[in-house]
């Protein structure tokens, strides 16, 4: 059975050279770390980055640059941001060659919630 | 015309209960922390929140949400929040969850004055039930109507006295299409410039959308998930 980092690395191997990808809250966001060697992918954040860069080094953290999953990251030469409107729509047009969502984590909690809410 | 107002106080002051509000922000990122502090002092109730997200337990909504001034909640994630939960669970508060694409282009289509569109996001589930649908070019959408709101509050780095906003990294997020579909917008900006200074070029939200602009004070900037890398 694979654990978080397992199932980051599993999913990092479907990356191909030159992919725009989106990384949701939780255990996508992992995959970052595990981008196979040689593969240049950009990352894209839902909250409005293009070229998602690794977390800070301490002490240069910045509130402003954010993740998915509310981690602070940074940005690299050639990243862009924009607003949450264009985010999207850079996924419905399919500009995004790939997107990872934990559905174990959001939508089985959303699901959990709606379905207690419904029943009472 | 003078756009600047002293403070969040005085920027909230005509705001009164039951009316609906939108937030900016994305997490803690980019929220109107005076904005939402000066709405728990003046302790006006029965609230429709439209925003990303609804803080956390003691910080950004979830201040409204302890003192119980929520009515609806209009969101797409709510996580990281147990009041939220329980106050949704005992139904003390309805919340209606959007996709949040959804969501920013709703606020967009209602800053632009286009009452529907069609979407392919939620086609075939729950959130498709009771929405006309349509099929475009040989793929299903489902229509989705635009939001506004009573008060549109907005949180920019920069802004001048004509209300012009620059938005600094992603603290940008919802800000500018809410700023676009508020009846009245206000604007906490942590630096206020005359008209002038800042270069038309690099304005993200002209002017003409935003009614109320001061310059805030005292920013907490909170960390939801403060992660670094070592140095090499």
């Amino acid at each position: 059975m694979l654990d978080k980092n397992g199932i980051a690395k599993r999913i990092a191997k479907e990356l191909q050279d030159g992919y725009y990808v989106n990384l949701g809250i939780g255990i996508p966001t992992l995959v970052a770390n595990y981008v196979p060697k040689g593969i240049n992918v950009i990352f894209q954040s839902e909250n409005g980055l293009l070229g998602m860069g690794p977390f800070p080094y301490e002490g240069e953290e910045d509130a402003d640059m954010i993740n998915a999953g509310k981690q602070t990251v940074t940005t690299l030469p050639g990243s862009s941001i924009f607003d949450s409107a264009l985010s999207f729509a850079m996924w419905r047009t399919c500009s995004i060659n790939g997107t990872w969502r934990d559905g174990s984590k959001r939508h089985r909690r959303y699901c959990e919630l709606e379905n207690t809410w419904k029943n009472g | 015309m003078n756009k600047v107002v002293a403070n969040a106080d005085e920027a909230v002051k005509d705001i009164k209960s039951n009316v609906t509000l939108m937030l900016g922000g994305f997490g803690l990122c980019g929220i109107p922390e005076n904005c939402i502090a000066a709405l728990q002092r003046k302790g006006i109730s029965g609230l429709t929140c439209i925003s990303n997200n609804a803080g956390v337990d003691d910080f950004g909504l979830g201040l409204l949400l302890k003192k119980h001034q929520i009515k609806k909640m209009i969101a797409s994630y709510v996580g990281e929040n147990a009041e939220f939960e329980r106050q949704m669970l005992t139904k003390e508060m309805e919340v209606e969850l959007i996709p949040q694409g959804t969501l920013a282009t709703r606020c967009w289509m209602g800053g632009a004055g286009i009452p529907a569109f069609f979407t392919p996001a939620g086609y075939g589930t729950e959130v498709a039930e009771g929405k006309e649908t349509r099929e475009f070019d040989g793929e299903k959408y489902l229509m989705e109507r635009w939001l506004k709101a009573d008060f549109a509050i907005v949180k920019a780095w920069k802004g001048d006295t004509l209300g012009n906003l620059i938005y600094k990294g992603t603290a940008r997020n919802f800000n500018p299409m809410m700023a676009m579909a508020g009846k009245i917008t206000i604007a906490e900006v942590e630096e206020l410039v005359p008209a002038g200074e800042l270069d038309p070029n690099q304005i993200h939200t002209p002017g003409i959308f935003v009614q109320r602009i001061f310059k805030g004070v005292n920013y907490e900037k909170r960390i939801e998930q403060r992660t670094v890398r070592p140095r090499s």
